[in-house]
């Protein structure tokens, strides 16, 4: 583990303190057990997500990345602190309100089993506009569809697609309702480099072109290069962050923290 | 190998809870079932062996009349005694003689409603013999004088020196209430007994059914039982009071080994039922566990030492179940046996729990067990070690092939063999086509459930619902998993439907039969529990009401036993006279009017069976006499009103020591209400008595088969428990199976609601293919019992309402399984699911 001191405890700070981000969070923490057996896997974390910004969180294993992004989206609860999304304390809500606020205003893509079995790819991509019981901007989806690279795999069901085309479905569902924020958590860790190039070139232009705001955990100096910056968690706090990274440079910084 | 087994079942309880409950319920009906027969048989064997304790022979007549129940004796004078006691050896005689009798109350009405039981006997006077005892006033001794059970004399409000009107006898002739008794719990319901000649008035004759007689010291009643039938007629037999007690016992064993063996038929299905769940949980576990077994095979366990294991698991549950089923079955006979006593009346009903019903029980169910478990077992011992490697795909892929062409292979034998039968008339192919098209159902329901559900479905999907729509995909994903569910259920439904079409195709043959027969206006009917008695009407009943101005014609009919040129008939007797105003019988030739003392009518179908014409006669014996009858007409319509055999009114009255009446047809053509108020006016004098319109009549009659559907349906209710319960558990455990799948749901926006909702439809969609499934195999058994009855298609009734009503039933039932897998999916932790493997 690292003996770093922290750079700097304070991210987001490439905005004017004036706008807060669409997602933000105060002093988060979140421990797990208690007594001698208590892990902190937050351990009081300020971070600020802008509208319209590729972030990407890095850091050794277990130090609290997934933790993070699950309390962000309101998937786990924190033992102190708040979350803001677009406005809201998701602290205050309840399960359903959150089911909502997930609905409505996220997208998600994890690393494996993403889309459900028994629905094929273009129903899995609509699949949180049906369940608000919203019909979908076609349009929107045609654009989203093309620029994956999908068109002619919709009618396939999962089991049916590769690996790769099953993360560009996944990747499609969380773009296509417009949402706030995207969370993505190792999307391409199981895939190989060239796969997972297109993959996270696609990430970059829903940002850069479709003006979509994504944050996503990762492993991968390379997979880092895509974001415009980096923030690198240690033991459930933020030691650094890292503005246009390039993957040199991520992977220099890493071994810093890694001994 | 076996520790693994074992700590399967302690690591994961709950997957095993609704396999145990399958079994637990099916034995515990099972033995249930045998508790309650044996405790009712040995209950009844005690007060039979108690009541004929005193008696060393009895004296009876040596003809019978055989009846499919039981053996009635003709009866013998009284005078028999007389000739008894002159015998060397007797000690005493006392002729025994019983029949019905009811006592009125104060307010005019029978003593514990219209549907109790009633009897009456000729009051014993040794104590030592007589069974029954005197707890208050004296026995009866004047001819009348009459006294009564204690629970009778209670419940009526009856004093000592009260002035009583006794049934069937009319409300001038009184009796005074001397006594109350203690019957011995002999006889169930309201027991009378007079002195001799009181009863002998009573029912109308001193005929007696039998002489009791005790052996005088130093003679053996072998030996006395030897004596007796040297020096008595031919036509009269002595045998000791033991082979009596064995006659009833035995008796009482034949009716109740067929109630148990119809009882454990209907346990057997819920078994069988049982049986499928066990085998569907079973093929889940075992395919949840692929990874785990490919692991134990990848490191060096045989596919043997697999498939034990498995087995094992098995047994254990089967053993452990079946003995809380067998517990529980004691626990649910106690309860039925009190059900029953609180019916009978103050018979002595006590609990015996018999061992070897219980070891059957646990054995049947341990069996069954690891019988159902055994095919998946195999299937655990031929997971390939390689597929610890793969990512463990529970899912199974779409229906085989080949059994998707051997079903509709045997679908096509099936139907061939109905069309052939229907064509040819012989219903001996249908009863070959009927196990075809069941072994076709179970073929081909994998194949069936992914376009059932879709129609199923299909009313919450055009809502554009997503839940819908996940339920449908979710209940055809696995198509071998949903079938074997929905199946179990199927047969259960199956059964139900069978017996609602049958029943209610009988019920409205009788009512058109009855529409066609009937031509009186209103009905005078007693209770079937009187009737059952010996009970009825007196004749001058159907008189008064002849007499009333306005009647055209009120005919008493009865009915008694015969035998008929050596075979049993129920004969109906009529008062031929009038019949014809009140009832159409459908002439075929000859006359069923005016028929002498000394003439019958025959029924065409019994006419043809016994290859009768006008002018043959035939020899009839009842109880008391014999006569060579003269058939006089054949019918073909009646047999509602007047069976197979008519014969007059005054032929029972001569052969029969007091013949009553058990329904007045009576012909009043635009009857008013005054005239319906001097009806009811002639019946005051028996309130036993009822009056109803004729469409009530007709309903009622054909509503007394729903009556027994009721009694079935609670029977089959055990079946479709089982089945339901096996929902519940392929829903859960498909729910932990996708538990990830859920998370994900639930991480991209499905409220718990929502969750929950999918969770119950899917559950409503196997139900409902199960209950559709059912519905048609019913239809078509229904049919099949219809067509085996020989009845014209035209009276095919379908019961539209009532498997309307089956289907809604199927659907709530579906959705109240749902009800706990849906919360257990609901309560998932998102975080939880989407991390588990
Ligand atoms: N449900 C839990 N109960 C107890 N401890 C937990 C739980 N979930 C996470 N942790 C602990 O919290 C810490 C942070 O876990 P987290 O999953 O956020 O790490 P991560 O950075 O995503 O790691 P990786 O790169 O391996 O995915 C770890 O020490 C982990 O063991
Ligand atoms: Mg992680």
């Amino acid at each position: 583990m690292s003996e770093n001191p922290p750079k700097s405890q304070t991210a987001g700070m490439i905005r004017p303190d004036s706008d807060p981000g669409v997602a933000y969070t105060e002093n988060a923490a979140r421990y797990y057990g208690s007594g001698a057996a208590e892990v902190r896997a937050l351990d009081g974390v300020d971070v600020s997500f802008g509208s319209g910004e590729f972030t990407a969180i890095m850091g050794p294993s277990g130090s609290g990345k997934s933790t993070l992004m699950h309390c962000m989206a309101g998937l786990d609860t924190l033992t102190s602190g708040n979350v803001f999304i677009d406005g809201e304390d998701l602290t205050a809500m309840s399960d359903r309100e959150r089911t909502l606020l997930r609905r409505d205003k996220l997208g998600f893509v994890f690393q494996a089993f993403n889309l459900v079995p028994t629905l094929n790819a273009r129903e899995n991509i609509v699949l949180p506009q049906r369940l608000a019981g919203r019909g979908h901007d076609e349009a929107w989806l045609d654009e989203v569809v093309a620029t994956v690279g999908l068109g002619d795999r919709l009618d396939h069901r999962p089991n049916e697609l590769s690996g790769g085309q099953q993360q560009r479905v996944a990747v499609s569902r969380a773009l296509v309702s417009k949402p706030k924020l995207v969370f993505a958590d190792e999307p391409t860790g199981n895939l190989d480099s060239t796969t997972s190039d297109e993959i996270l070139a696609f990430m970059r232009r829903a940002v850069d072109d479709l003006a979509q705001t994504i944050v996503m955990v990762t492993h991968d100096p390379s997979a880092a290069a895509y974001a415009h910056r980096v923030i690198f968690l240690v033991d459930g706090k933020i030691v650094n962050e890292m503005l246009d990274p390039t993957s040199d440079a991520v992977l220099d910084h890493m071994k810093t923290l890694g001994n | 190998m076996l520790t693994i087994a074992l700590r399967g079942i302690a690591n994961n309880p709950f997957r095993y809870v609704a396999t145990a409950l399958a079994i637990v319920l099916g034995i515990a009906f099972f033995s249930a079932t045998s508790v309650l027969t044996t405790s009712f048989e040995e209950s009844l064997n005690d007060t039979i062996a108690e009541a004929f304790q005193d008696v060393d022979i009895a004296v009876r007549s040596a003809n019978t009349i055989e009846t499919p129940i039981i053996d009635i004796r003709e009866r013998i004078p009284p005078s028999v005694a007389d000739e008894v006691g002159e015998v060397d050896g007797v000690a005493w005689v006392f002729p025994f003689l019983a029949g019905y009798a009811q006592v009125v109350a104060a307010d005019g009405k029978t003593v514990g409603g219209a549907d109790a039981n009633a009897q009456a006997v000729a009051w014993i006077d040794d104590n030592a013999v007589n069974p029954m005892t005197v707890v208050a006033g004296r026995a009866p001794s004047a001819p009348d004088e009459v006294v009564m059970d204690v629970n009778t004399f209670d419940e009526g409000g009856f004093s000592l020196g009260d002035s009583v009107q006794v049934l069937p006898l009319g409300p001038q002739q009184r009796f005074t209430v001397v006594g109350s008794i203690d019957d011995g719990g002999t006889f169930g319901g309201q027991v009378l007994s007079f002195s001799f000649a009181g009863a002998a008035m009573v029912f109308g004759g001193s005929e007696v059914d039998q002489v009791f007689v005790g052996a005088a010291a130093g003679t053996t009643p072998d030996q006395l039982v030897d004596r007796l039938n040297r020096e008595l007629s031919a036509d009269l037999e002595a045998v000791t009071g033991d082979t009596l007690t064995d006659e009833f016992q035995e008796l009482v064993g034949q009716f109740t080994d067929i109630i148990e063996i119809a009882l454990q038929v209907f346990a057997g299905v819920a078994l069988f039922v049982g049986a499928f769940v066990i085998y569907n949980t079973f093929t889940i576990t075992v395919a949840q566990r692929t990874r785990e077994m490919a692991l134990l095979r990848a490191i060096g366990a045989t596919g043997r030492q697999v498939s034990v294991s498995v087995v094992v698991e098995s047994a254990a549950i089967g053993v452990i179940a079946s003995a809380v089923g067998a517990a529980a079955g004691i626990g649910v006979g106690w309860g039925l046996l009190q059900l029953l006593g609180s019916f009978i009346g103050d018979l002595d009903l006590s609990l015996v729990i018999p061992p070897g019903g219980l070891i059957q029980g646990v054995v049947l169910g341990t069996v069954i067990t690891v019988a159902a478990a055994y095919i998946p077992a195999r299937r655990g011992a031929k997971v390939d070690p390689i597929e610890a490697m793969r990512e463990a795909a529970a899912e199974a892929g779409g229906p085989a092939r080949g059994r998707l062409y051997s079903g509709l292979g045997v679908l096509a034998a099936g139907a061939a063999a109905t069309i052939w039968s229907s064509v040819s008339g012989e219903e001996r192919i249908l009863y070959g086509a009927l196990p075809l098209v069941v072994i076709a159902i179970v073929l081909l329901g994998p194949a069936i459930v992914r376009p059932l559900s879709r129609v199923l479905a299909l009313p919450a999907v055009r809502r554009g619902s997503i839940t819908g729509e996940l339920a449908r995909e979710n209940a055809s994903r696995n198509p071998k998993r949903s079938s074997t569910t929905s199946l179990t259920l199927m047969i259960g439904v199956a059964l139900v439907v069978t017996a609602t079409v049958f029943a209610a195709t009988l019920s409205e043959l009788i009512a058109g039969d009855l529409d066609e027969e009937l031509l009186a206006d209103q009905v005078v009917t007693i209770s079937d529990a009187v009737a059952g008695a010996g009970g009825g009407l007196d004749p001058a009943i159907a008189a008064a009401i002849g007499d009333l101005d306005g009647v055209e014609a009120a005919v008493g009919t009865r009915t008694a036993f015969a035998q008929i040129d050596d075979d049993f008939a129920s004969v109906t007797g009529a008062d031929t006279a009038q019949l014809a105003a009140v009832a159409d019988l459908g002439l075929v030739e000859g006359r069923v009017t005016d028929l002498g003392p000394d003439e019958v009518a025959v029924r065409e179908p019994t006419a043809d069976n016994e290859g009768l014409a006008v002018g043959d006669t035939v020899t009839v014996r009842f109880q008391q006499g014999a006569a060579s009858l003269t058939v006089a007409g054949i019918y073909n319509r009646g047999y509602q009103l007047t069976g197979e055999w008519l014969v007059d009114n005054s032929l029972l009255d001569a052969s029969l020591g007091r013949s009553l009446d058990t329904r007045i047809l009576v012909r009043a053509e635009g009857a008013d209400q005054s005239l319906i108020a001097s009806i009811d006016a002639a019946l005051a004098s028996d309130p036993t008595a009822g009056i109803s319109s004729r469409g009530d009549f007709i309903d009622d009659q054909a509503g007394q088969i729903t009556d027994l559907l009721t009694l079935l349906y609670a029977l089959l209710g055990m079946s479709v428990v089982v089945a339901l319960i096996g929902i519940v558990n392929t829903m859960s455990l498909s729910i932990h199976e996708r538990t990830r799948e859920l998370g994900l749901l639930r991480a991209v926006g499905m409220t718990a609601r929502q969750l929950r909702r999918t969770v119950r439809y899917e559950s409503a969609i196997i139900a409902l293919i199960g209950t559709v499934a059912g519905l048609v195999l019913g239809l078509f058994f229904g049919w099949a019992a219809f067509d085996a009855l020989g009845l014209a298609y035209s009276d095919f009734a379908i019961p539209w309402a009532a498997l309307l009503a089956i289907c809604l039933a199927g659907l709530v039932a579906g959705l109240l399984s749902g009800v706990l897998p849906a919360r257990r999916a609901g309560r998932l932790e998102v975080l939880d699911a989407i991390a588990a493997q």
